[in-house]
């Protein structure tokens, strides 16, 4: 009894220091005179959120203010709830946030705006509550492009298949929908062969279902790969198989992970933005809110670009082809 | 004969036997040499886990912090290999270093404390992960060191040229048959792989029997410890990429395929080739689907499937035969009938 | 080796000033003990009386309070640890028994070499020979490959003790051995012990059975509440005496006479009831105030026909009939309906929720019936049921909330006899419901019974232990392989005639 006692008390403890990510979260010193302008990210401890970052540290070190990034161990929409609420009790000026789930945190932004804090949001340019959202890119030409890039390597005919992180990641899918729409009346002669594959975020599971495609279906002659893993992991196959080249591979990479696929040729073509402009974009416009500037007119982020205003988005057109020429320049 | 029907693995193998026939006769490029020859190098990483696994399921634990274990293996592996140099083996002795030590924190608390192996991987689990992305802050390593590129293409033998390249067996199929080998061997002739057997049957009996339990259970954490950053290594081979996050998640998998492969989550009851037959049945399956053309949004489904029909046709096998034992004992009474209808008679 | 061992008249193992105390409560008061080489000892007492303890102390798994002295074959030898225990030649087979369920036969008998060869490599082909050395000494076989699990009992006991023979051993210690066994096997059990006395291994039984054990014992010590109550050679004690010394009471057997009204239809009635390999050409009937015994060797088809009776195992042919009505029983759960209880004959596995409390035990039959008009749980009425039987069944607990574990082997056949009691049954089917447990909670639980019959419940007792039928039921049916052979009066009849036909054309 005295010793389940013990475990339970034990238990608790562990429990408890599992429950406070916060205590353990890096936090600036609070300086009154500076904006508190905090960034939450999906998930932290991945190069494209350790990327995002660096542009709200840019933004710190230009812009004068107390600009941070935070965000759950793993893409939890519950505890990035309980990071916003502690903000709010924290008193912070602004909040940047990329929602793991929309709906689960508009009670949260209300509560946020009703306490005068400024809530700007990223690659969630639907979701309420909000007081701005900034897009890096318009998905419906970042698909047309991704499949612009397929037909410049395996041509207007042929069969393909299509890789995403998930069936329930939404960017991934809003691409391919608008991808395979726009295939359908501008490339109808393209053949997508089975189903989008879930396995983008898996590098070894990418080269495996890469491998019993070319075994299923002989003539594949293209692969389109969302979730930065999907295209390296096809490119290895096809290194393997001593394909390279042979099969056309388009897609959302890392292009320091990517640099080594296009240069031997078994990667065709990447498309990204930076996750950096999106960091500092959105301490940017945070500051600029703070200042009293007024959104809708803005025409042009320093540093990043021309913008353009719809409705409370904020569009900034920064999509980039990666290439095995640049693929070294971008720094991640 | 009637033995073999009383083997677990004889029904997985049955299963996977099924399975390639109606694969097969989808698509005939299943049941190639060259297929059998590239899910044996894929799964070879699981398989490499799953052995550990199967040693802490033996002994009546189970372990959820291996993935953890695994990547911080891999990762500091290949970060002292970048800095200080070195060649494969010295990757391979760091490695299995960081992983049994890591693994030997397991088996002590579990120990020394009596704390749920459950719980206590749980927590190491977080706590080994946490520290490594606090560490590394989820930097991904994509430039290996060149041993590791050059090894990664170590093949033996060469089966034919196709589309103009040649495969053979891979040397992480070498490395995981080597270590199938090893564990067996442990297993079945050593002391130590036996008394892995009579804890997992039933730990107070074992201690009576003069067996340490606690070296035993220390033994069998650090084992899979040392299993997990083989295994990581192996995976840094396949993928030439390190990330903190990519083998994190696969834990289920792997205990799944040991259980398939008719491991008892009850412990004592295992053996190494069914944890091969148990891999080999999972890698079927999920290779078979893409094969057989059927689309991505079904492949949990079977899977699952896959899972409950083999492992509960197997217990159901085994009720049915215990049950019917009891009654063997009652009938061991000879020519009951004829005995007893003369004694009435009489 | 031999020449070391003294005659048959010299201690093994002597004993002094054995004090030892549990939290507060004396489990051992100054005892004294000893066993000569070679003989056949028998350690009697009640649960509770302190001989688990004075066994823990003799196999080293626990330690005695300062003062002891301890000497085993004319040394002392001081603090004993599990190790020490071992290498003086003291084995020790639990009541559990110790083995690998998991493991073969042949395995489980050569792991004590196992563990103590100096080698790490295990050698199959020495693992065989020792195992079947094992066997050959006290002349039993088992398959080999066998997994323990599947074992009978009685398979199990002997691969027990062929397991301890593997060592050199001198005093071999079996904790209650005969619980689990039939008259046969222990006849068996007791023909290889007196073998081992003539390798000059002494024996020391742990047991409250009586009479198997005063077969064979030349010397019997008797514990009462921690304090030796004396030692005493076995030709001056009968039933009676031991019985006294142990309990410090005589229980007097009551037999269990009555004329049960048979103007009505039998509660349950038999007709050519046969199953296939069970049992055949089943005819009885059993009426309300009235308790059958049914008795037969395992094996004779005693259990089995309770199951069928149950629904647990449903029969091939005949009729079954509850108040003259013809029903079919394929379920549990019919059974329970038509009002059949069934108290199984392991009771710490089939009967109880070793780890729930004692009345969540007692009403998990009932709680059905206790539910409030919007289908919750009616808690008082459920605790109003619980002390109500806690009461009636003078079940001893500190408080309804302990788990069921925490109680004496006594109490705890009585949890399960009050959670089958509550559900108000017709018929009540007792499977050995005294096996393991010591005379007074027997007698308790015998006058429950009877108890119970006196309201007019119909019960059948199925018992190995022949005293156990004759005393508390009316009438005693014999079974012999699978058929009843034999209907006794309990009043016209004695022990021997029906030890006769349980025993007849054996195998």
């Amino acid at each position: 009894m005295q010793r389940s006692m013990k475990y339970g008390v034990l238990m608790m403890l562990v429990l408890a220091l599992c429950c406070t990510p916060s205590l353990f979260a890096q936090g600036s010193q609070d300086t009154a005179d500076e904006y508190e302008i905090v960034t939450v990210v999906k998930i932290t401890g991945i190069p494209w959120f350790n990327r995002l970052e660096e542009g709200v540290m840019q933004a710190e070190k230009e812009l004068g203010i107390n600009a941070y990034q935070i965000g759950p161990a793993d893409a939890d929409p519950a505890q990035q709830v309980k990071m916003v609420e502690d903000l709010i009790s924290k008193g912070v000026d602004a909040i940047c946030i990329t929602p793991n789930d929309a709906t689960a945190l508009e009670p949260v932004f209300k509560k946020a705006r009703d306490n005068g804090i400024l809530i700007l949001t990223h690659e969630s340019p639907d979701q309420s509550g909000k007081d701005v959202d900034i897009e890096l890119i318009d998905n419906v030409a970042f698909a047309k492009r991704t499949w612009d890039m397929l037909v410049e390597g395996m041509g207007t005919s042929g069969q393909y298949a299509v890789f995403v992180g998930g069936l329930t990641v939404p960017l991934h899918n809003v691409w391919v929908d608008e991808g395979l729409k726009y295939a359908q009346e501008t490339y109808p002669d393209l053949d997508l062969v089975t189903s989008r594959i879930p396995c983008g975020e898996d590098q070894e599971l990418s080269k495996q279902k890469t491998l019993e495609l070319l075994k299923t279906y002989p003539d594949l002659k293209g692969i389109v790969g969302f979730g930065s893993l999907g295209p390296p992991g096809a490119a290895q196959a096809l290194k393997e198989k001593g394909k390279a080249g042979a099969v056309t591979v388009v897609g959302t990479v890392i292009p320091g992970h990517a640099a080594p696929y296009l240069k031997d040729g078994s990667m065709t073509k990447g498309i990204l933005w930076d996750p950096k402009d999106a960091g500092y974009s959105l301490s940017w416009v945070a500051k600029y809110m703070l200042d009293g500037g007024d959104f809708t007119t803005l025409t042009s982020i320093p540093g990043v670009g021309e913008v353009s205003v719809v409705g409370d988005v904020i569009k900034v057109n920064a999509m980039m082809d990666i290439t095995k020429e640049n693929a070294d320049s971008f720094g991640f | 004969m009637r033995k073999l029907f009383q083997r677990h693995e004889t029904y997985v193998l049955v299963i996977i036997l099924l399975f390639s026939v109606i694969i097969t006769s989808v698509n005939h490029n299943f049941l190639t040499l060259e297929n059998a020859l590239d899910l044996l190098k894929s799964y070879s990483f699981t398989g490499i886990m799953a052995i550990g696994v199967l040693f802490v399921l033996i002994s009546g634990g189970i372990d959820i912090s291996f993935a953890a274990v695994a990547t911080i293996a891999e990762y500091v592996t290949v970060l002292i290999v970048l800095r200080i140099g070195g060649s494969m083996i010295t990757a391979f002795a760091f490695a299995v270093l960081i992983g049994a030590a890591l693994g030997a924190v397991n088996g002590l608390l579990i120990y020394r404390f009596k704390i749920p192996p459950i719980i206590t991987t749980i927590a190491t689990m977080n706590v080994y992960y946490g520290l490594l992305i606090v560490i590394t802050r989820g930097k991904w390593i994509y430039a290996l060191p060149d041993c590791f590129r050059s090894f990664a293409e170590i093949r033996v033998g060469s089966f034919g040229v196709q589309d103009g390249s040649a495969f053979g067996v891979s040397v992480v199929t070498i490395i995981w048959f080597l270590l199938l080998i090893a564990a067996a061997v442990l297993l079945r002739y050593t002391r130590l792989g036996r008394s892995i057997y009579a804890v997992g049957g039933d730990k107070i009996s074992a201690e009576r029997v003069g067996f340490r339990v606690g070296r035993v259970q220390v033994f069998v954490y650090a084992f899979m410890g040392t299993m997990a950053a083989i295994a990581g290594i192996v995976q840094a081979l396949l993928v030439q990429t390190v990330a903190p996050n990519s083998i994190v998640g696969k834990e289920l998998d792997v205990i799944a395929a040991v259980v398939l492969g008719g491991a008892s989550l009850a412990g004592g009851v295992g053996t190494v080739f069914g944890t091969f037959l148990g891999v080999m049945l999972l890698a079927i399956v999920q290779n078979g689907m893409t094969l057989m053309k059927v689309s991505a949004v079904w492949y949990d489904v079977f899977v699952g499937l896959v899972v409950i029909l083999s492992v509960g046709f197997s217990s159901y096998k085994q009720k049915k035969q215990q049950s019917s034992s009891k009654i063997d004992i009652r009938e061991s009474a000879p020519s009951a009938g004829v005995s007893a209808d003369t004694l009435q008679e009489s | 080796m031999k020449s070391k061992r003294g005659s048959m008249d010299t201690l093994f193992l002597s004993m002094r000033h054995i004090n030892k105390q549990y939290t507060g409560v004396k489990a051992l008061d100054d005892v004294e003990f000893s066993i000569r080489e070679g003989e056949i000892h028998c350690l009697a007492g009640t649960n509770g009386s302190g001989k688990s303890t004075l066994v823990k102390i003799i196999s080293g798994v626990e330690q005695p309070e300062a003062g002891a002295q301890i000497e085993i074959a004319g040394e002392p030898a001081g603090q004993l640890n599990s190790m020490d225990s071992i290498r003086h030649g003291i084995e020790v087979i639990y009541q559990d028994l110790s083995l690998f369920p998991n493991l073969s036969v042949q395995e489980n008998i050569a792991m004590s070499e196992l563990v103590s060869s100096k080698t790490q490599w295990v050698s199959w082909k020495k693992a065989h020979t020792i195992a079947v050395e094992a066997m050959d000494k006290i002349g039993v076989s088992i398959p080999l490959d066998q997994t323990v699990s599947r074992l009978s009992m009685a398979d199990r006991q002997l691969v027990a003790i062929c397991r301890a023979l593997t060592k050199d051993v001198r005093l071999l210690i079996m904790d209650e051995p005969t619980t689990a066994l039939t008259k046969k096997e222990v006849d068996a059990l007791l023909s290889v012990v007196v073998d081992l006395k003539k390798k000059g291994i002494a024996t020391l039984f742990i047991s409250h059975k009586l009479n198997e054990v005063m077969q064979v014992a030349e010397r019997v010590t008797v514990l009462r509440d921690g304090v030796k109550i004396g030692c005493y050679p076995s030709s001056e004690l009968d039933d009676k005496k031991i019985e006294y010394y142990m309990t410090g009471t005589t229980t007097v057997y009551t037999p269990y006479h009555v004329m049960p009204d048979t103007s009505g239809a039998p509660v349950l009635e038999l007709d050519g009831l046969s199953k296939e390999g069970n049992f055949k050409d089943i005819s009885m009937s059993v009426y309300p105030g009235e308790i059958v015994g049914i008795t037969g060797l395992l094996g004779s088809g005693r259990t089995e026909l309770a199951l069928s009776i149950f629904g647990l195992n449903p029969p091939d042919e005949g009729t079954m009939r509850i108040d003259g009505e013809p029903v079919v029983i394929d379920t549990v759960k019919q059974a329970v309906s038509h009002g059949i209880a069934y108290v199984p004959e392991n009771r710490l596995v089939e009967g109880l929720v070793l780890d729930q409390s004692v009345g969540k035990n007692v009403v998990m039959t009932v709680l059905d019936r206790m539910l409030t008009a919007s289908k919750c749980i009616d808690v008082q009425q459920v605790d109003r049921s619980i002390a109500r039987w806690v009461r009636e069944l003078k079940i001893k607990v500190p408080s309804v909330d302990s788990a069921v574990k925490t109680l004496s082997g006594g109490n705890q056949q009585r949890v399960v006899l009050a959670k089958w009691i509550a559900t108000e049954p017709k018929l009540f089917i007792l499977d050995n419901p005294t096996v393991g447990i010591d005379i007074a909670a027997k007698t308790s639980i015998h006058e429950v019974i009877k108890h119970l019959a006196a309201e007019g419940v119909g019960v059948i007792i199925i018992s190995d232990e022949i005293a156990e039928v004759l005393y508390t039921c009316n009438r005693v049916l014999v079974m012999n392989r699978g058929r009843i052979l034999k209907q006794f009066i309990s009043s016209e009849a004695n022990e021997e005639e029906i030890q006769r036909y349980i025993e007849s054309h054996a195998v």
